[in-house]
């Protein structure tokens, strides 16, 4: 797989967009990159990018390009990309990924933003490891230039490089703050990521980062979200698999207040309400 | 007709048919999202909030029959702060997708206050009116042991 990346200094730190060629679930084109980065948060400190971005304050900006459904995608795939950064996990902070399969389509799931079949963590696995090996690379790239040392002496630790000849540290949100960026991604092959004996956080205890919201109630569910106008809808179907209806007499339904359609179908009705209690009793 | 309660310990005056279920006035009228529709007929629990200290299914109570009690739902089961049942839930990792969670720590709730210290058998039987479908049950038992353990 060859890749491709572009490196766009920020607001207020480094960003970085992914682009990959030669894998079709990756491929993109400028402008989808573009509108990515359009797409981030406004708000100068925060400078997010299609994939993460290094804040001068120290806050790193992982995306989550999958859905988290109990199994903890939305832990997995940035704690990898953390890992070869060798960013500090504790200011790390996930952002949730725009809808868009050219950039963020599951290499293992046939290009899509798709979150099934166990196919996220396997299949992101060395996409999100080359990325974050190629933003530390960057990194340490900047920290040896500004102190005039080969790359070979420098090593990192979380969110830190460190020249150990001189004891000399930047923290990664320092260099952010001067760093330039090569319009070519640097090369990383997959021999030179991290041997498994080197992970600070792959395979140790992490806690899944929703956990907190859902033990007190801020969790957000598709039932949660409300849009302005909005109806609800309830379906009622047959008790027996592929029955149907013999006559409708929704004129108990249409008494209910708040409903404003009751919709049938050959097994069905669908009822649509201002507000869903009427839906859940209609 | 305006019905008067509280909820999470602030006063509530609700304008709504009397028949309309506490869940959804919960959910729509105070944007409390955290108690969770699930099956609507009283056989799941993911609906559950605590009614003078005792568990509710709330998509089965009128809202008139709340007139001058005390409602709380999982927003204001420890606000601000995780209480030693939401503390062991983290602990013990217990929420999958988490849906149910809700229900499930309010009916926890209710029973280490009637129950301080309760037996394996008691946990199984009071927890038994909450369905999971992730399955995370046995981490649910664990997750009240551990409440109890270490308060």
């Amino acid at each position: 797989m060859t890749t491709r990346r572009e490196f766009m200094v920020g607001a207020a730190g480094l960003t970085f967009t992914v682009l990959v060629d030669g894998c079709a679930a990756m491929r993109t084109e400028e402008r989808s990159a573009g509108a990515a980065l359009a797409s981030a948060p406004a708000g100068g400190a925060k400078a997010v990018n299609a994939w993460a971005s290094l804040a001068q304050d120290g806050t790193v900006y992982i995306v989550n390009p999958a859905v988290e459904m109990g199994q903890g995608s939305q832990t997995a795939i940035p704690l990898i990309i953390a890992e070869e950064m060798d960013a500090d996990w504790s200011r790390v902070v996930i952002v949730p990924a725009a809808p868009d399969d050219k950039i963020y389509g599951n290499p293992g799931f046939r290009g899509l933003m798709y979150t099934a079949g166990s196919a996220t963590v396997t299949g992101y696995w060395d996409v999100a490891r080359t990325f974050g090996a190629q933003v530390r690379r960057v990194v340490m790239e900047n920290a040896a230039r500004k102190w005039d040392v080969p790359l070979a002496e420098l090593s990192t630790e979380p969110s830190t490089v460190v020249h150990a000849k001189t004891g000399r540290r930047l923290s990664y949100g320092e260099i952010a703050a001067f760093a330039q960026v090569p319009a070519a991604a640097p090369t990383i092959r997959l021999e030179e990521l991290k041997k498994p004996e080197q992970y600070r956080l792959i395979g140790k205890d992490v806690m899944r980062v929703e956990l907190p919201t859902k033990v007190n109630g801020t969790a957000q569910y598709s039932i949660d979200v409300q849009l302005p106008g909005m109806l609800y809808g309830a379906v009622l179907r047959g008790p027996v698999e592929g029955t149907s209806p013999l006559t409708i007499d929704d004129a108990q339904a249409r008494a209910v207040a708040g409903v404003v359609r009751i919709v049938p179908s050959a097994r069905s009705r669908a009822w649509c309400a201002s507000c869903p209690w009427p839906s859940a009793s209609a | 007709m305006a019905i008067n309660f509280s909820v999470n310990g602030r006063p509530v005056s609700v304008n709504a048919p009397e028949s309309t279920r506490l869940l959804w006035v919960l959910r729509e009228e105070l944007k409390l999202s955290g108690t969770k529709f699930g099956c609507g007929a009283g056989q799941c629990g993911a609906c559950m909030v605590h009614i003078d200290g005792e568990r509710m299914f709330s998509c089965l109570m009128p809202v008139a029959a709340a007139q001058g009690k005390a409602v709380t739902t999982i927003e204001g089961l420890s606000p601000g702060r995780m209480n030693a049942l939401q503390r062991a839930w983290l602990a013990e990792s217990v929420p999958q997708c988490g849906y149910c969670q809700s229900g499930q720590l309010m009916s926890a709730a209710a029973l280490l206050a009637a129950n301080p210290r309760p037996t394996r058998a008691e946990i199984k039987d009071h927890m038994s009116a909450n369905v999971c479908r992730c399955g995370t049950y046995p981490r649910i038992v664990r997750a009240i042991e551990r409440a109890v353990r270490e308060g």
